[in-house]
């Protein structure tokens, strides 16, 4: 839910992370959160269980400038990626302005890869969202690994309107600002055009 | 732009959804007040927009003001369910006022769908009981009212105090609703060009 506040000209949109349990959502976040100027960011909460998986969410407010006067503040959600947290991700899916995919390039978590985006768009449509309508980018995480899954074959598996793709390695910080421009971008320009 | 700066004051809320209150002499009991007066439409919520003037801020301010005094809290959120701060009142000291409205949004749909699994159809009051701050969550339809309070003030004060300006706050966002449509058609942000957008990644 994009929220324009004219009293204190601001602008908040709300971005999700999306994606499979352990492709890097919080690793995303937490690169974010480490790169940015103090007076750019808010806290980093992260609610997470005592091995630090992902538990109901991560959060972090961002602010990326002004536009036309407006300070435009990004809030960084992720979602829980295990297959049994379900019912947390379909709430944090709530008010979403825009999503990120992120896939892990490894072979072996093909299946998981196309489960959670099954998943994302059973969940988008419980909240009454279609994807195909909405601010999108898909991010290719762990291309640094030996056993990923060559990009063209990741991409034509996993790009579901010609969003833009992005390889990345999170823990290097490869391709994350990337991914977040180009999903803040459309964002924005969805605002325009309502 | 000048537009708006004449119009004053203006907030644009996308999906937020309140159904009108009756002007009743008797408060219904709690589940009736959410289950006929507040159900969500979560379809329309996702995609229509919310806007509230400038009167209509300042009257929540006062409400949300009001309320803060009659609670003697230390601090009162009105708060989107999706965790925007949209007003509060009180003392925030350093209270990291993003994040709090962003977990109690977290905590209210965390609870709703507990309440769902047991055949609630929705908790309309959350309670969270500490060693010297407390805080009361009241759901308006698509907002919070959310009320942090000390030894000061007790949690049957709260709660009294918070059900009426409960109906003053879903009132006047629905006053706002009637309006939104001819904010939404003046927005400023139909202005924005790529350049704009582009100068904020440069």
């Amino acid at each position: 839910m994009t929220f324009i506040n004219y009293a204190s000209r601001e602008i908040n949109c709300k971005i999700v992370y999306y994606g499979p349990g352990l492709c890097g959502k919080t690793t995303n976040l937490q690169y974010i959160y480490d790169s940015t100027a103090p007076q750019a960011k808010g806290k980093l909460i992260s609610l997470a269980t005592e091995t630090d998986r992902t538990l109901f969410f991560d959060f972090m407010p961002l602010e990326l400038g002004t536009v036309r006067g407006f300070k435009t503040r990004f809030h960084l959600y992720t979602v829980p990626g295990q297959v049994y947290y379900d019912a947390s991700r379909k709430l944090i899916l709530k008010g979403v302005d825009g999503v990120v995919f992120v896939a892990d390039s490894q072979e072996e978590r093909m299946d998981a890869n196309i489960e959670s985006l099954y998943n994302l768009e059973e969940n988008l449509d419980t909240q009454g969202y279609e994807l195909s309508k909405l601010p999108y980018v898909l991010q290719l995480n762990k291309r640094d690994l030996p056993n990923v899954v060559p990009l063209d074959d990741l991409t034509y598996e996993l790009q579901k309107k010609g969003e833009p793709v992005f390889e990345a390695v999170a823990t290097a910080g490869t391709g994350v600002f990337d991914t977040l421009k180009a999903v803040a971008k459309q964002v924005l320009t969805e605002l325009r055009k309502s | 732009m000048l537009e708006y700066r004449h119009c004053g004051v203006v907030f644009l809320i996308r999906g937020l959804q309140v159904s009108r209150l009756p002007k009743l002499s008797v408060y219904p009991s709690n589940r009736s007040y959410h289950k006929y007066r507040f159900a969500p439409r979560e379809y329309e919520m996702a995609h229509s927009p919310f806007i509230i003037q400038e009167a209509q801020f300042q009257k929540l301010k006062t409400v949300l003001a009001r309320l803060c005094v009659e609670c003697a809290a230390r601090v009162v959120f009105l708060v989107d369910r999706d965790g925007q701060t949209i007003a509060f009142h009180g003392d925030i000291g350093d209270m990291d006022t993003t994040s709090f409205s962003s977990l109690a949004a977290g905590n209210v749909a965390a609870t709703s769908s507990m309440a769902k699994l047991i055949g609630e159809d929705v908790f309309p009051a959350v309670f969270h009981e500490g060693e010297r701050e407390s805080i009361f969550i009241s759901v308006i339809g698509r907002s919070l009212l959310v009320v942090v309070f000390d030894e000061r003030s007790t949690l049957g004060l709260v709660k009294l105090r918070t059900k009426r300006a409960s109906f003053e706050v879903a009132d006047i966002l629905n006053e706002a609703a009637s309006m939104s449509s001819f904010a939404a058609s003046n927005s400023v942000f139909s202005e924005i060009t790529d350049e704009d957008i582009d100068s904020l990644f440069s």
